[in-house]
C-alpha cells in the first residue's frame, strides 16, 4: 500500500465518529428518553460500546490488506458479496444523510435564517469533494489538525461554562429507576458507536504502526466517551432539564451563556465551529466510504461528485422539516442501526467460522 | 475538463450570488427593547426602540443633544403583525438580536403573560439573553420613550441599573428572558421579575427638554420585585420584600442592612453570602451565611470590644432573619405563589415524598420555615473606634 | 597560425575581448588566450608570463610538465577538447594552447567580479551572524563549509543552462539527510531541462511539484548561517552560480515560523515569539473576511456598544463592504510594491501619499470607513512578519478567497474556506515530506521545536548526541 497513514490520524477520525452524531441527533435521544437522567445514560453507553471495540479489533485484523467490502467479497463470493456490500452501503448512506440533515439545518436555524439548503450544501460541497478527491491521506491529516481545533474549543468551552453548572440540575437522580437512562444509554450507543464501523474501510495494513492499533482505538473510544459525557452533563448541569428539552441544539445554546470576564460573550458562533469540524470529516469520511465499496482505491474525480449529489438529493427529498426528522432519530433510526450492528455481528461470526475451520 | 470546471465554477456563483443572508449595516436599525401594552380595543401595542446610528454632522467638537434613539408604535392582534405594520414607516429592517431589555406592561402581565412572550421564543434571530422587566403603574411605551440624563439610550440605562441594582443592593435581580421561560415551563416554580417605574413624570419626558433640567428630571428607575401565580401577575413585594427574595434565592452579591441601637444606627454591608435551603417533608431551613462591613455607626458602643461586636453582630442576624421571615410569610400567606421555587426543590431532593403530596397550594400554606441567619466575620473599616467615643476614652 | 585559434577567432567574430599573445620558448610557439573581462591582468602577468618566461630547455616533448611544473599559478587543469576551451575560457581562466600538442592547460585567472561579503538585507537579525551570501558560487560554498567542518559535507555538482551554463550545487550533510526529499530532489535536478539560468527562482519554479499551490515548499535565505543550520536539521541546500540566494530543502509551512534569532533566545521568549507569529499569520489570513461577515452577516456576534460604533462609522459609506475592503487592500499593495522597487529618495514622498491621501481623506471624504483602514492596516503589518516573499503572497491570495467567502455566506463562508486551506495544505507536499509535518502527521522530535520550543538544544537537531 502507498497510502500511508498514522495511527493517531485514524484515532482523530474515530473520536470524530463518536461525537459529531452526537450533536443534534444523540443528544435530542437521550434527553428525551432519560431526562434528568442522561448523564447516566452515558455511562451506560460507555459499558455497551465495548463490544463495538471488540468487533472492530477483531473484523480489522483478519486479511488485514482488504477493507471491509473486499473482505465481504472474500468472505462470500462475487454475487451475495455484491449485495451484501451494497447493504453496508446503504447503511452508510443512512448515516450520512442524518449528518447531511443535521449539519444544514444546524446552520439555516443558527447562522443563515434566509438562505436555501441547496446553496449551503452547494457551498460545503465543494470541501466535501476536494477532500475525496485528495484521497484518504489528506482525509485523515485534515482531521487531526481539525481535531486540535475542536479540542481547543471544546476546552475553552468548558472552562467557560463550568461558572454556570449548578448542581441542582442533575436532581432528582434515578426518579423512575434504572430502565430510562438504560434506554437512553442503549440509543447512544446505537447512534453514535455504531457507526465506528465507518473505519473498517481501511485496512490495516495501510496504517504506519498498526501494532498500536488496540491501543489506540481504545484511546479514541475513550477520548469519545468522556467528550460526550462532558457535553451531556455541562449541557445539563448548566441549563436545566426544561430548557434543555426545548432546543433541538441545547448544546450550541448552552455556549450563549459563555462569558468571560464579563467581556468575552457573543462567541457562539465561533465555539460552535467545533462540531461543524466534527460533521465535515464524518460526512467526508462516509463519502469516502461508499466511493471505496463502489470501487475500491478510485482515483476517478466524478465518483465523489456522484455519490455526493445523490446523498444530498435523497436527504432533501426525505427531511422536509425538523419535526420529520426528529421523528426519525428517535424511532427509525435507532432500528437501522441494529440492522447495521447485526450486520457486522454476521460478518463477525462468519470470520470466526472460517478460521475454525481453517484450523 | 477545463471547460467542466468553469462552468461548475459559474453555475456556483450563481446559485450562491443570492447572498440570501446578505445585509449591510447601514441596512439595519438596531432595535435596543422592545414595549408591550394593551390598548383600548384590547389589541397588543407594541413599542420598537430602535437606535438611531446616524453620524452627526462634521463637528464632533459640538456635544449633540439629539436623542440618538427612536421609537416606532403600532397596534395589531399579534406581536408579529404588529412589527410587520411599523416596517412601513421604517427605511430600514429591523434587527433585534441586540436587544437589551423587553418591558411588558402591567396590564398585560395582569392578563395572562403568556400570550405575549410566544414570539420572542420562536425568532431565531433573538437571542433570548435580554432582560425582562413589569412597567409598574405605567405604560412599557412610557419607559421606553423616557429619555435618561446618563445614559443617552434609556435602555442601556435600566440594563446597566438593574446590573449596579443586582451588585450593590439586592432590590431586583438579572432575570433573563431565558429564565422567565424556564420558570413558566417548569410547573413547579412561579414567575417572577423586577420592575421598573418612572419618577419625576413630566410632559416633557420624551424630548431633550426634559436633560436641561437639573431637579426632577423624568427618569427611570429599578422598582421592587412583580409576584406572579399562574402566570398572572397578583402583585409586588415591597424593596425590604425584594432584598429578602434575593436573599433567599442567594443572589445576594452586596447590600445594606441598618439596625438600631440604643442611641443610633449602625449600617453595614453584607458581603460573600451562601444561601443553603434544606427541605425535611414539610419544613424548610434556609441557611445564611455571610460577611459583614460597618461602614456607619452613630452608637454609642464600643467597636473594640468582642462584647458588642457580637451583639452587633446579633442585630444584623436578627435584622435580616426577621425580614426574610416577614417575606416568607407575606408571598405564603398572601400571595399564595411560589415565587422560590420550593416545591421544585422538595421535589428535586425527595421525589418520593413528593409523590405523596396531593395539592400543592394546600401543602404551601402549611409549610414550616426555619431561617437561620450566620454573621461569619465583622470587618470595622479603617476606623477602630467611633471618632466621637475615643474622644471621651481619652478625656 | 594555429589552427585552434583560427577557429576561436572566427567563432567568436573576432571580438575586441578575448586577447591571442603569442610567445616563443625555445622555438615552440604558444599562445595564451584569456578574456580581458573576466581575468584578472596582475595574474596573468606575474604568474603566467613571469613563470613562462623563466623556462629554460624546453622541446616539444617535455614543455606541457615544464609549464606545468614551473608555473606558479595554483589551479592548472589539462584540457583536451575545443568545448572545454570555450568553457574555460568563459569562465576566466587564461588557456595555453602550444603549437602540435593536442593537449591544453586552462589556468585559474579569474578577476574580482563580486561585491564583497554583505551585511543581509532582506531577513535582519538581532544577535545572529551579519554575513550574507553573494553572487559567487565558490564563495556561497565557502560560507557554508566555514560552519560545517566536516567530511560528511557532501557537494553533488550540475551544469544547466545552454548559454548560462550554470553552477548547480545540491549540498547535504550524508548521514543527517532525509533521504527522501534528497532523492527526490536529485531526481528533479537531474530531469530539469532548461534554457537557461540566471537567477534561483528559475530553479525553484523547475523542481518544485506544487505548482498549483501558492504556498511555497521551498525556502530561500540570504543568510549562510540558516542554511547550515538547515543542513544540519537534515535538509539539502541548494546553491547556484551568480545569485545570492539559497534554496532549502523540504520546506514545511512551520519551518516559515522559525528565525535564526530562535536558537539564541530563551526557550520562553522563543515560544512567545512565535505564537505571536502564529497569531499574525491568522490575523492576515482571516481578518478581513471575518470583519466581511460580522458586517454583512453575522451581526449578532457583535456587543451591542460596539456594533453601534460600527453602524455610525459605516453610515453614509455608499460601497459595499466587500468592494471596501478590496479597495483598500488593492491601494496597500500598490504602495507596498511601489515602496520595493522605487529608488531611496521617493520613497518618503510615497509614504506621505500613502499615509495622509489614502488613510485620512478617504475616511473623510466618507469612501471607507474608518475601522476598514484599521482592519487593512493590522492585516498587512501582519503579512509583512513574515520574511518569505512566497508566503506573504499566498496569505494575500487565500485572504481574498477568505473574503470571497464571508461575502457568499458570512462566517460559515468563512468556515468553508478554512476547511478548503486545511485540505489544501494537508494535502501539500514539499519533495515527499508533508506540508504540515509535524503536527499533522505529528512528528515528535520536529514538534519540541514547532510553536512551542522546549528543546534546549539548537532546535532539536543534536537529536543523536
Amino acid at each position: 500500500m502507498k497510502n500511508k497513514i498514522s495511527m493517531l490520524q485514524l484515532t482523530s477520525i474515530n473520536i470524530f465518529i463518536i461525537i459529531s452524531s452526537f450533536f443534534g441527533i444523540g443528544i435530542y435521544n437521550v434527553y428525551n428518553a432519560a431526562k434528568v437522567d442522561a448523564w447516566i445514560s452515558i455511562i451506560f453507553t460507555t459499558i455497551l460500546s465495548f463490544l463495538v471495540l471488540f468487533i472492530v479489533i477483531y473484523i480489522v485484523n483478519y486479511k488485514k490488506d482488504l477493507t471491509i467490502g473486499e473482505k465481504i467479497k472474500y468472505l462470500y463470493g462475487k454475487k451475495l458479496g455484491t449485495f451484501l456490500n451494497i447493504i453496508l452501503m446503504l447503511f452508510v448512506v443512512s448515516t450520512a444523510i442524518s449528518l447531511i440533515f443535521n449539519l444544514t439545518h444546524f446552520i439555516i436555524t443558527q447562522f443563515l435564517s434566509e438562505t436555501t439548503v441547496i446553496a449551503i450544501e452547494l457551498i460545503f460541497s465543494l470541501a466535501i469533494i476536494y477532500i475525496n478527491i485528495k484521497g484518504i491521506e489528506t482525509i485523515s491529516r485534515t482531521s487531526l489538525i481539525l481535531l486540535f481545533f475542536s479540542l481547543i474549543f471544546l476546552l475553552f468551552s468548558m472552562i467557560g461554562l463550568l461558572p454556570n453548572i449548578e448542581f441542582n440540575n442533575f436532581q432528582p437522580i434515578l426518579e423512575y429507576g434504572f430502565k430510562r437512562p438504560l434506554n437512553g444509554g442503549i440509543r447512544v450507543f446505537l447512534l453514535n458507536f455504531v457507526p465506528l464501523f465507518l473505519i473498517l474501510i481501511v485496512p490495516k495494513n495501510q496504517i504506519k504502526n498498526n501494532d498500536k492499533y488496540n491501543k489506540y482505538t481504545f484511546l479514541a473510544y475513550m477520548v469519545g466517551c468522556l467528550i460526550i459525557f462532558l457535553i451531556t452533563a455541562i449541557t445539563l448541569g448548566s441549563l436545566g432539564i426544561h430548557l434543555t428539552k426545548i432546543y433541538q441544539y441545547p448544546e450550541y445554546i448552552v455556549l450563549k451563556r459563555i462569558e468571560i470576564f464579563n467581556f468575552i460573550d457573543r462567541i457562539e458562533n465561533l465555539i460552535s465551529m467545533q462540531w461543524i469540524f466534527g460533521l465535515f470529516i464524518v460526512i467526508s469520511f462516509c463519502v469516502y466510504n461508499i466511493n471505496n465499496l463502489i470501487k475500491p482505491n478510485n482515483k476517478s474525480k466524478l465518483l465523489p461528485i456522484i455519490i455526493f449529489i445523490i446523498i444530498t438529493t435523497t436527504t432533501n427529498l426525505i427531511f422536509k422539516n425538523i419535526t420529520i426528522f426528529n421523528y426519525y432519530t428517535y424511532y427509525i433510526a435507532p432500528l437501522i442501526r441494529i440492522g447495521f450492528l447485526i450486520f457486522i455481528l454476521f460478518i463477525a461470526i462468519t470470520i470466526k467460522i472460517k478460521r475454525s475451520l481453517k484450523s | 475538463m477545463k471547460k467542466i470546471k468553469i462552468l461548475i465554477v459559474v453555475l456556483f456563483l450563481l446559485v450562491v450570488s443570492g447572498c440570501y443572508n446578505y445585509r449591510e449595516l447601514n441596512e439595519l436599525s438596531i432595535v435596543s427593547a422592545i414595549g408591550i401594552d394593551k390598548d383600548k380595543n384590547d389589541n397588543i401595542k407594541v413599542t420598537i426602540q430602535v437606535i438611531n446610528s446616524k453620524k452627526e454632522s462634521s463637528d464632533s467638537s459640538q456635544s449633540n443633544t439629539n436623542a440618538t434613539f427612536i421609537t416606532y408604535e403600532s397596534s395589531a392582534k399579534t406581536i408579529q403583525e404588529a412589527l410587520r405594520k411599523v416596517v412601513l414607516s421604517s427605511p430600514k429592517r429591523f434587527f433585534a438580536t441586540q436587544m437589551q431589555i423587553l418591558v411588558i406592561s402591567e396590564k398585560c402581565a395582569k392578563d395572562d403573560i403568556t400570550k405575549y412572550i410566544d414570539f420572542f421564543t420562536r425568532d431565531p434571530e433573538i437571542q433570548m439573553k435580554f432582560l425582562t422587566l413589569i412597567a409598574k403603574d405605567t405604560t412599557a411605551n412610557k419607559i421606553l420613550t423616557t429619555l435618561t440624563p446618563l445614559e443617552t439610550i434609556n435602555s442601556t440605562n435600566i440594563r446597566e441599573s438593574l446590573k449596579t441594582n443586582t451588585r450593590y443592593l439586592g432590590i431586583g435581580y438579572e432575570i433573563t428572558f431565558e429564565d422567565v421561560i424556564n420558570n413558566m415551563i417548569n410547573d413547579k416554580i412561579e414567575i417572577s421579575m423586577p420592575s421598573v417605574i418612572i419618577i419625576n413624570e413630566n410632559k416633557n419626558q420624551d424630548s431633550t427638554k426634559n436633560l436641561e433640567q437639573v431637579k426632577k428630571i423624568a427618569d427611570s428607575k429599578i422598582s421592587s420585585i412583580a409576584v406572579f401565580k399562574n402566570n398572572k401577575l397578583i402583585g409586588y413585594l415591597t424593596d425590604q420584600e425584594s432584598i429578602a427574595y434575593s436573599f433567599i434565592l442567594d443572589n445576594i452579591e452586596n447590600t445594606i442592612i441598618t439596625t438600631k441601637c440604643a442611641s443610633g444606627h449602625i449600617s453595614s454591608e453584607i458581603i460573600e453570602s451562601h444561601t443553603k435551603i434544606d427541605t425535611n417533608k414539610n419544613n424548610i431551613s434556609i441557611n445564611i451565611s455571610a460577611n459583614a462591613n460597618i461602614n456607619e455607626s452613630t452608637c454609642e458602643t464600643d467597636l473594640n470590644s468582642k462584647k458588642d461586636l457580637n451583639k452587633i453582630k446579633r442585630s444584623i442576624e436578627n435584622n435580616i432573619k426577621n425580614n426574610i421571615n416577614n417575606t416568607l410569610n407575606t408571598v405564603q400567606k398572601k400571595y399564595k405563589s411560589d415565587i422560590f421555587g420550593f416545591e421544585d426543590l422538595i421535589y428535586k431532593n425527595d421525589p418520593k415524598y413528593y409523590k405523596n403530596i396531593k395539592n400543592w397550594d394546600n401543602f404551601y400554606q402549611n409549610i414550616n420555615f426555619n431561617v437561620n441567619v450566620d454573621i461569619d466575620t465583622l470587618e470595622k473599616g479603617n476606623t477602630l473606634y467611633t471618632p466621637e467615643r475615643k474622644l471621651k476614652n481619652e478625656k | 597560425m594555429n589552427k585552434l585559434v583560427e577557429k576561436l577567432k572566427t567563432d567568436t567574430d573576432n571580438m575586441n575581448d578575448i586577447i591571442y599573445r603569442k610567445k616563443i620558448i625555445s622555438k615552440i610557439e604558444l599562445y595564451i588566450v584569456f578574456s580581458e573581462s573576466l581575468t584578472n591582468s596582475d595574474k596573468i602577468s606575474d604568474f603566467i608570463i613571469r613563470s613562462l618566461n623563466k623556462l629554460k630547455k624546453v622541446n616539444k616533448k617535455n614543455i606541457l610538465d615544464k609549464i606545468k611544473n614551473n608555473i606558479s599559478n595554483n589551479k592548472v587543469q589539462e584540457i583536451n577538447s575545443y568545448q572545454e576551451i570555450c568553457h574555460y575560457l568563459h569562465s576566466g581562466f587564461t588557456i595555453i594552447i602550444i603549437n602540435g600538442i593536442d593537449t591544453y592547460l586552462a589556468l585559474e585567472t579569474k578577476g574580482e567580479l563580486s561585491r564583497s561579503i554583505d551585511k543581509p538585507e532582506s531577513e535582519n537579525t538581532y544577535r545572529g551572524a551579519k554575513d550574507a551570501f553573494t553572487e559567487i558560487y565558490q564563495t556561497n560554498i565557502g560560507l557554508i563549509k566555514r560552519r560545517i567542518k566536516s567530511n560528511k559535507l557532501r557537494i553533488k555538482n550540475f551544469n544547466k543552462g545552454n548559454y548560462t551554463q550554470s553552477e548547480i550545487g545540491l549540498l547535504s550533510l550524508s548521514d543527517k539527510v532525509h533521504k527522501e526529499s534528497y532523492n527526490n530532489v536529485i531526481k528533479q535536478l537531474e530531469k530539469l531541462n532548461v534554457e537557461d539560468i540566471v537567477n534561483s527562482g528559475e530553479i525553484k519554479n523547475h523542481i518544485e511539484k506544487e505548482t498549483k499551490s501558492a504556498f511555497p515548499t521551498i525556502r530561500t535565505t540570504e543568510r549562510p548561517d540558516i542554511a547550515s543550520l538547515a543542513l544540519l536539521s537534515g535538509k539539502s541546500v541548494i546553491v547556484i552560480d551568480n545569485c545570492p540566494y539559497v534554496l532549502i530543502i523540504p520546506a514545511c509551512l512551520n519551518d516559515f515560523f522559525k528565525t535564526s534569532e530562535d536558537i539564541y533566545g530563551k526557550n520562553i521568549n522563543v515560544t512567545f515569539t512565535r505564537i505571536l507569529k502564529l497569531l499574525a499569520f491568522f490575523i492576515a489570513l482571516l481578518v478581513p473576511a471575518i470583519y466581511i461577515a460580522i458586517i454583512t452577516f453575522n451581526q449578532e456576534m457583535l456587543p451591542t456598544d460596539l456594533l453601534i460604533n460600527f453602524a455610525m462609522q459605516r453610515d453614509g459609506v455608499p460601497f459595499p463592504a466587500f468592494f471596501e475592503a478590496i479597495l483598500m487592500m488593492i491601494c496597500f499593495e500598490i504602495l507596498r510594491e511601489g515602496d520595493l522597487r522605487v529608488p531611496g529618495f521617493s520613497g518618503s514622498a510615497l509614504s506621505i501619499v500613502g499615509a495622509l491621501i489614502l488613510g485620512d481623506a478617504a475616511v473623510n471624504a466618507g469612501i471607507v470607513s474608518p475601522i476598514m483602514i484599521i482592519v487593512i492596516a493590522i492585516t498587512a503589518i501582519s503579512s509583512l512578519l513574515f520574511t518569505e516573499p512566497e508566503l506573504i503572497n499566498a496569505l494575500r491570495i487565500w485572504r481574498i478567497f477568505f473574503m470571497i467567502g464571508a461575502t457568499i455566506m458570512g462566517i460559515i463562508g468563512v468556515l468553508v474556506v478554512f476547511l478548503l486551506l486545511i485540505i489544501h495544505l494537508s494535502s501539500l507536499k514539499s519533495f515527499g515530506v508533508p506540508y504540515l509535518q509535524p503536527f499533522s502527521p505529528i512528528n515528535k522530535k520536529e514538534l519540541k521545536d514547532s510553536i512551542i520550543k522546549v528543546d534546549s538544544q539548537t532546535g532539536g537537531q543534536n537529536e543523536k548526541n
